[in-house]
């Protein structure tokens, strides 16, 4: 139960691999003895932290509502979002809960769906660049040589483009929509994750276990996977959880700016993009407090999440 | 150092080129012609022909790309697509707006993270301390569009104490305090952007070295706790600072963009935005580029700051 909610929080659910069996591997010897004298698995410790920081808990549990309301969504909408269902830029009132938007459409219903597409882009890029960072610094810190100085090389080149500014380039010049969004902050999102999953492989690499892991002739598959990923989740975890949230912000901006996601479509950044004109800004806050608000509460669990993980698997500053 | 400088300088120059074919890609592998931008729909194919052979698109790809170069090497960025002026001349009056905004943003942040992050450490785990960690993770959370909307909204349209935008009253000599205005709400959502992390990294730092051995003994030698602040502990503290510094200044040439939109600010956040709406490719690359560029020497420069502030720290020649 503990781990699965993990896993929501922003990894590939190698997590309860982890905790069931710590070191077992394909040659049938014993796992090492000091996964059993700890009684307590990694995943249940961590759990364990995260319940008594009372911030995090309560993040947690409004992040899982935000789930909720994107997966209810249209069982929770009271119109459709995309389709004019009302008199145009109608302020609140008992059938428009939060009033409408100037073709008419029910704000509170694109409010429901834009849950949608900030946590699939949010989650879905994460995954995406987490997964090209993990097995390319595993690869450059476990091999190192040739293979290491090309690849740290290439994360520079990366790391020199303005990261917002250049995302914004690449999505409005191939065709800004929800999917081109994620790919792109996908794609250009993962060397910072590389260069920690390297810098973690080379601290871990040093260690006596993988040199007896060496030894007793385990596969570098084996060992990269078994011995050594596992003890370098934890930062990757934070990292990801924290990188959920600045994805949700950036697909907002890039929305909020007319190059993500496009209207119709809801998104909670493109429901602000009207409110640049004064007359709206003033006068009809309903169409863009509430987003902006969504934004930042989503936001705000998250990092709060990230936070008591972070404190949670001992790497908090305190 | 200076030997370290220019062995940096030289190891950038590959990084350099990767990053100009980078650039160069971008805008010719995606789909669309620029010159579809130019094209009305009653042109012959000959004069579709001739708008793309005036813009040089007409050319292979690798041309290009080496006229452009050579070009660059030049000083000569190219020419607007959509006004035909020297991109060159364009990018630097869109610079100092950018520059000003920018540094006076870093230096509002700052000078306002680093007395909150020492007092936060001091008192670290008091009521005093969870409210500004809080408010930290507000500044981060908060996206940048919704607190500029908020701030106008609040500030300038209801208690009509700031323009809403742009640098100046048009058509009008603005003086100073008119300008300085129109600086506030803009500076005010970068400053808020750049605080957060200078706090947590303050903080830290400053718990770090609150632990160490030497503080032990300030202490026990007598020692006032300013003394033991300013001798001690801030010069101790300024390694992370530096990082921090570290990760901001590559932000100054394109880290604006929503806000630079949002206030209407003619700098090239807004630039950017403008030419991509008209697809104006030779500006697109340079501000690539310059960004870039920017990047590269402001992660030298850190790494020249830190030998400064800690002579521990020397680069292998």
């Amino acid at each position: 139960m503990n781990t699965e909610k993990l896993v929501l929080v922003g990894n590939p659910g190698s997590l309860g691999e982890l905790t069931a069996e710590p070191f077992a591997n394909e040659t049938g010897r014993k796992p090492a003895p000091v996964a059993e004298e700890t009684a307590e698995s990694w995943g249940r410790m961590t759990w364990r932290r995260f319940c008594q920081n009372r911030v995090a808990l309560v993040s947690l549990v409004l992040f899982l509502g935000i789930v909720l309301i994107a997966i209810l969504a249209p069982v929770l909408s009271p119109f459709n979002p995309n389709q004019t269902v009302g008199t145009f830029a109608a302020s609140p009132s008992g059938t428009h809960l939060l009033g409408t938007d100037d073709v008419g459409r029910d704000v509170l219903s694109r409010l429901i769906y834009g849950s949608r597409v900030s946590l699939i882009v949010g989650v879905g890029s994460v995954l995406i660049y987490a997964s090209i960072g993990i097995a390319l610094g595993l690869l450059s810190g476990y091999f190192g040589g040739l293979v290491d100085s090309v690849l740290m090389r290439v994360t520079e080149v990366f790391m020199a483009y303005p990261h917002f500014m250049i995302i914004m380039v690449i999505v409005s010049l191939i065709g800004p929509n929800m999917l081109t969004v994620m790919l792109v902050m996908g794609f250009m999102g993962w060397p910072p994750i590389c260069r920690l999953v390297r810098g973690e492989v080379l601290r871990v690499k040093s260690l006596d276990y993988i040199a007896s892991a060496i030894v007793t002739g385990y596969s570098p598959y084996t060992i990269v996977f078994r011995h050594i990923l596992p003890n370098v989740l934890s930062p990757i975890l934070v990292n990801a959880t924290f990188g959920i949230a600045s994805a949700i912000l950036m697909e907002a901006s890039l929305s909020f700016l007319g190059m993500g996601v496009q209207p119709p479509a809801a998104s909670w950044g493109n429901m602000l993009t009207s409110a640049q004109s004064l007359t709206i800004l003033s006068e009809e806050p309903w169409r863009w407090i509430p987003p902006g608000v969504a934004i930042l509460v989503a936001v705000l669990t998250i990092n709060f999440l990230g936070d008591g993980l972070n404190d949670a698997v001992g790497g908090g500053s305190k | 150092m200076g030997a370290y400088v220019v062995k940096r300088l030289i190891i950038s120059v590959p990084v350099l080129f990767l990053i100009s074919v980078g650039a160069f890609l971008l805008v010719h592998l995606t789909p669309g012609d620029p010159a579809d931008m130019y094209i009305s729909p009653d042109m012959t194919p000959a004069q579709i022909e001739l708008t793309r052979m005036s813009l040089g698109l007409d050319k292979p790809w690798v041309v290009q790309y080496g006229e452009w170069m050579k070009n660059l090497a030049g000083g000569n960025l190219g020419f607007s697509f959509s006004n035909r002026q020297p991109v060159g001349e364009i990018i630097s009056q869109r610079l100092n707006p950018t520059l000003l905004l920018m540094s006076l943003s870093l230096l509002v942040a700052y000078l306002m993270a680093i007395p909150l992050g020492i007092v936060s450490a001091l008192k670290k785990n008091s009521l005093l301390d969870r409210m500004i960690i809080g408010w930290t993770f507000f500044n981060v959370s908060f996206p940048p569009f919704f607190l500029g909307l908020a701030l106008i909204y609040v500030l300038a349209v209801q208690l009509d104490l700031f323009p809403t935008g742009g640098m100046g009253v048009l058509g009008e000599e603005n003086d100073w305090i008119s300008q300085g205005m129109h600086l506030v709400l803009p500076v005010m959502v970068m400053a808020s952007q750049f605080s957060a992390n200078m706090i947590r990294y303050v903080r830290a730092s400053v718990l770090d070295v609150l632990e160490q051995n030497y503080i032990r003994t300030a202490v026990s030698k007598g020692l006032s706790g300013v003394q033991i602040l300013l001798a001690h502990v801030c010069r101790n503290s300024l390694i992370p600072i530096v990082t921090v510094i570290g990760t901001d200044l590559p932000k100054v040439i394109g880290g604006a963009v929503v806000t630079e939109q949002i206030f209407q600010w003619p700098g090239i956040g807004s630039l950017t935005v403008a030419a991509i709406h008209s697809r104006d490719y030779p500006i697109l690359m340079s501000i690539v580029i310059l960004s870039a560029v920017t990047v590269l020497l402001a992660n030298l420069l850190v790494d020249v700051l830190y030998a400064v502030i800690d002579p521990r720290i020397r680069y292998e020649k």
